[in-house]
Parts: C-alpha cells; structure tokens; sequence
C-alpha cells in the first residue's frame, strides 16, 4: 500500500517536470557512470604501471649481478641475460653454467694425468672447487631461509662465495620471481582488459538503453504537443468564429444613424479585439424627449462585451421609467441623476466581479433645446456651437458605474441651438497610440471637429474616424475600443412625432 | 515585478516602477496587495510616480486595493501626475483615495 503511494506520487512529481529536465535526469546516469569507469579504468592504470616498475627494478638488479660481479667461467650473463626472457633460454643457461664446470673438471683432470710437477697448480683448482662446493652447499642450505632479495643482497657483501651453479641456483630462483612477476602483471593486465571491455558494454549498453528512453519521452512529448496544437487549434478556431459572431450580435445592437425628431445620429465604433466593451445608443423617451448614452466597460474582450451587452438591455428596459421619471420630476436633469444614481447602486448589487464601465448619459427635449448631461466617468464631450465659432468641453467628471456605492451624480444642462454639435467619444479615441507611443489626444479631436464643421455629419464623423485609423497606422488593430457619437440639434423645425409604445425603439 | 516595496517609519511604500499600468498587469497587483494584507502590513502608500499611462482596468484595481486595505488599514496613494492625475480626477477617484503628492508626505499622514 505504502508502496502504491509512493509511486503515483513519484509519478505525479514525474510528471510534473518538464521535458528538459526528465531529459538530462534520464542523461546524467550515464554521463556520470562514463565518469566513474574513467576513474576506475585510470586507477586500474596506474596500479598496472607499480607492478611493472617493480618488475622492472629485479630486472636492473639482475642486470648489476650479471655485470662482473662475479666471474663465471666462460659465460657471459650480459648475453645471457636476453636469452633468459624465455624458458628455453633460462635452460641454456643451465646447461652452459655446467658445461663451464665440467670444463673445469676436464681441465683438472687432465692436469692431474699431465704431471706431477703442475702439483701447485692443482693444489689451487683443488682449493677452488672446495670452496666452490662449500659455496655451493652454504648456498643449498639458505636457499630454503632467504628469499631471492637477501641472497642478491649476500652475493653483493661478499658474505657469500659462489660458484656458477650457486650463481645459476640463485638465477633460477630470481627467474623464477620473475616469471611469477610477468605471470601476475600479464593475469592483472588480462584481468584489468577484461574489467575495462565489461565496463564498457554495460556503459554501452546503459547509454543506449538511456538514449532509447530519452527518444521515447521526447517523442511522446512531441505527440503530445501535436496533439494539445491541433486541439488548440481548433478551439482557438472555434473561439475566434464565436468571437466573430459576439462581434457581428454585438454591432447588431447599435444603432443605425438615425435622425430622431430634430436630432440627427452618427456615430463610429471600432473593437480593438474581436468584441469590446463599448457601446453606445440613442432612442426617444416619450414624444418630446430624446434620450442617448455611450459606454466604455473597463477591460476588453469577452467579459467586457457581455457587460456592455447587459448594460444595453438595461437602458432599453429602463425606457418606460425614465419617461416616468420625467413625467415625475418635469426637469431633465433631475431625472437623469436619480435615475443613475439608482442605477449604480443597482448595478453594484448586481456585479462583484469588479467590472465597472463609464457612461455618458444625456437626455433632450426636443421642443427646446434644452440638454441635460450626466458624466459617469466618461471623457468630457465636446460641444460645437453652429458655425464652429465656439468649442468647449463639458463635465467636470463623476464616478463611473459600478465602482463606488452610494454614489451621487451631477448634470449639466444646457440649451442647445439650432446647428449646435456634440461629440461623445471613448478615451479609445483619445488615447489611440501611434507607432511613437504618442497618443492622439483631445486637442487634435477638437480641431478637427471643428475644421469639420461645415461638412454634413456623416462627412464629419468619417473624417474622424480616418484621422484616428491613420494615427493608429494602416492594417495596425487600435489598442482599445474606439467609439464615437456625434450629434446636431436641428432647431425646432423637424415636426414632433407622435410616438406609440411599440415604437420607441427599432433595433437594425 | 513591476513593484518595489520598502518600509518607512513603519508604513509599507509600494512603488510602481513602470511606465505602462495596464490590464496586462491588474491580477499580479492585486495579489500583491492581498498577501501584504494578509502579511500584516495595513498602512500603505502606493506611489504611482513612474506612471505615464493607466487604463480603466488598471484604476478598477486600485479601487479593488482600496477595499482589501480599506476594512483592515489605511491606503494613500502619491505621486499621480499627468494623465494619472487626470484619470483620478475625472472618475471622481480623487474623493475617494486619499491623494498626497510625495511618499514623504504619505508616510506622514498615515503616522499622524
């Protein structure tokens, strides 16, 4: 059980890492383990060469004894010394120390046959295998006791006398040593191959296999990737028509320039995504009143738009209260305060996700003239008097909607003439940045509007928005929504409606 | 981290150390501010010096601010020029934050 646990959770922490780092965790065993045989191949080296330096100092030894240490017959160890390097060779030596021996025998013995007058000289050669002989026992004797070191060491004081069978007894031995050395260092050199060939199939081995599950991960990955970028692909495909769609729905709901009794509409607008958060309309309250409003919902996209979408429901559901408002009050700007007051707190109530938009808000009566604006947060709309004599921004500011409860607003009213304009814009309009991150500001809207101010308000309205599309740079998305909402009085010429209910609004 | 944070005479200064404040940068500044709440810290001065540009999703976050600190500390913010001044001015949020113009003069209202 414990087991289980430990291994989902070893394999939630696996897969919790990115591929990378399971990459080199699966790398670095072998990585480290061609260290480690490094090492251990090296080490391995140079207790091989210890042994070979000791191999060869017996040799260098070897060498001083058989460089006339002694004296042997007729035997030349210096030659002899290569003859050594194989058995057969060690043999020959053998046989020659005693073929020089029986030269001397031969030599005394015919000495002895010769003459009798040699008598001194045998005596000497008589003297010489004697001691030869006692050498040769002493050396027989301490064979068993003295390891082929000491007895070098002894030959070299001088405590000991040998023969060349003594000489050729203690070669025997050293060979020996060094027969035994050679076969040790040639079992350790066997065996250090032997270690190194293994080492290096499992090293071969490990970092294939490595390798093998390196690729199998990462292709997994791959696949996996591929199949997250198709399936991305495709609901990112799909988002984007929806957005199209929320997009097409949502300029559905504007609404078409329009002259309502003697106030004539146009307006532009412009997401900078798919959908935004702008919105704006225009409808009659009752036969003498014209009601407008633009909306800016703070952020963009989605969540915005579906803001911008409820806060349009509520103003055409609010239609029938505001002209009860009005009918209450008798005063425009009372009603239009009262009635966003209520709002707002309506909407606080409503919303606690922090979404909160600016809204310009302003209602006229047709038979007069007289406007009356309410600024929720919402740039300060220009007012043009007719012929472009006069410009002005109106509003001292206010608190948008949905932000601050129990708040309180204020209008402006005023009385407009016959020609007069007003533009209602989104800051997407005055902050629209160019390449310079400059942005277009309020001074080059104003000139304009007036510049344009001879020109139908179509002509006036499309001049804006050219303006600000080019500031923007051509094909360039604008990097907020961008609206626009501009209107004229046109005196009390245009003859009053008569409305019905049913009427009052007419979506395109 | 667009935010610089230091301690003076006891009150938490947070400084926004970049020109744009936008929606891009809303949900790490408001988590800042809940975990220094959440930290203990409930005198805080938010200086908005280095801002050249602040959209209507970046000032929701700072009301938002205003509410966490609001219950349980003291909020001032400093430094709003230019269009920040302006943006504060024409949403009427110049009522309801407590404006200074410098961190010094901050520190010294929240310890008066």
């Amino acid at each position: 059980m414990a087991t289980l646990q430990l291994n989902s959770r070893l394999k939630s922490w696996f897969s919790q890492i990115d591929i990378e780092t399971k990459v080199s965790m699966i790398l670095i065993a072998p990585t480290l383990l061609s260290f480690a045989v490094l090492v251990g191949a090296l080490l391995l080296k140079q207790s091989l060469n210890q042994s070979t330096q000791w191999v060869s100092h017996t040799e260098e030894v070897m060498l001083q004894i058989a460089d006339s240490k002694f004296h042997f017959n007729n035997l030349s160890l210096y030659h002899l010394r290569y003859q050594l390097s194989a058995e057969q060779g060690y043999l020959k030596l053998y046989d020659r120390a005693y073929l020089g021996l029986n030269q001397s025998m031969v030599k005394l013995t015919t000495l002895m046959s010769d003459s009798q007058q040699q008598q001194g000289e045998l005596e000497k050669l008589l003297q010489l295998i004697g001691d030869r002989t006692s050498s040769h026992r002493k050396l027989i004797s301490l064979r068993g006791t003295l390891t082929p070191d000491e007895v070098i060491k002894a030959a070299q004081a001088k405590t000991l006398i040998f023969d060349d069978a003594e000489i050729l007894g203690l070669f025997d031995s050293m060979l020996a040593t060094e027969a035994a050395l050679l076969k040790s260092r040639r079992a350790s050199e066997h065996d250090y191959y032997l270690k190194l060939e293994a080492a290096l199939i499992v090293l071969f081995i490990i970092i294939a296999s490595s390798l093998l599950f390196a690729d199998r991960f990462l292709r997994r990955d791959m696949r996996l990737k591929a199949d997250l970028h198709a399936s991305l692909s495709e609901s990112h495909h799909k988002l984007q028509q929806e957005l199209a769609e929320a997009r097409n729905t949502l300029v559905a709901l504007l609404p078409v320039p329009a002259t309502l009794c003697n106030v004539q509409f146009e307006w532009f607008f412009e997401a900078s995504n798919h959908v935004g958060g702008d919105i704006m309309d225009y409808f009659q309250v009752d036969e003498h009143h014209v009601m407008f409003y633009a909306v800016d919902v703070s952020g963009h996209g989605v969540t915005a738009a579906m803001h911008a979408f409820t806060v349009h429901n509520d103003m055409l559901a609010s239609t029938a209260h505001i002209a009860e408002l009005l009918a209450h009050f008798g005063d425009l700007s009372e009603t239009a305060t009262s009635f966003l007051t209520l709002y707002n707190s309506r909407y606080m109530r409503k919303t606690d996700t922090g979404e909160y938009f600016t809204m310009l808000l302003g209602i006229i009566d047709t038979r007069t003239g007289e406007l009356a604006l309410v600024q929720a947060g919402h740039p300060c709309p220009l007012l043009m008097s007719a012929g472009g004599r006069d410009i002005q921004c109106l509003g001292e500011g206010g608190f948008p909607i949905g932000l601050v409860e129990d708040a309180s607003y204020e209008a402006v009213q005023l009385t407009l003439k016959r020609g007069d304009r007003l533009c209602v814009y989104s800051d997407g309009v005055t902050d629209c940045e160019n390449a310079k991150h400059s942005v277009f500001g309020q001074q080059k809207l104003k000139s304009l509007f007036r510049i344009m101010h001879h020109q139908a308000l179509d002509q006036c309205k499309q001049a804006i928005y050219e303006q600000v599309k080019n500031w923007r740079g051509l094909g360039q998305p604008f990097n907020d929504d961008v609206s626009c909402l501009i209107l004229e009085f046109n005196g009390d010429s245009a003859p009053i409606q008569k409305l019905e209910r049913d009427d009052i609004y007419v979506p395109r | 981290m667009f935010l610089d944070e230091k301690t003076v005479d006891g009150v938490s200064c947070i400084s926004f150390n970049q020109e744009r404040f936008d929606a891009a940068k809303v949900v790490q500044f408001k988590q800042f501010f809940v975990d220094a709440v959440a930290a203990g810290k409930t005198r805080l001065v938010l200086d908005l010096a280095a801002v050249k540009f602040m959209d209507s999703s970046a000032l929701g976050a700072v009301v938002a601010v205003l509410k966490t600190v609001g219950a349980r500390g003291d909020l001032v913010l400093c430094g709003a020029t230019g269009i920040v001044a302006e943006l504060f001015k024409l949403t009427r949020m110049d009522r309801v934050f407590v404006i200074v113009a410098s961190e010094a003069d901050a520190v010294a209202k929240l310890n008066s």
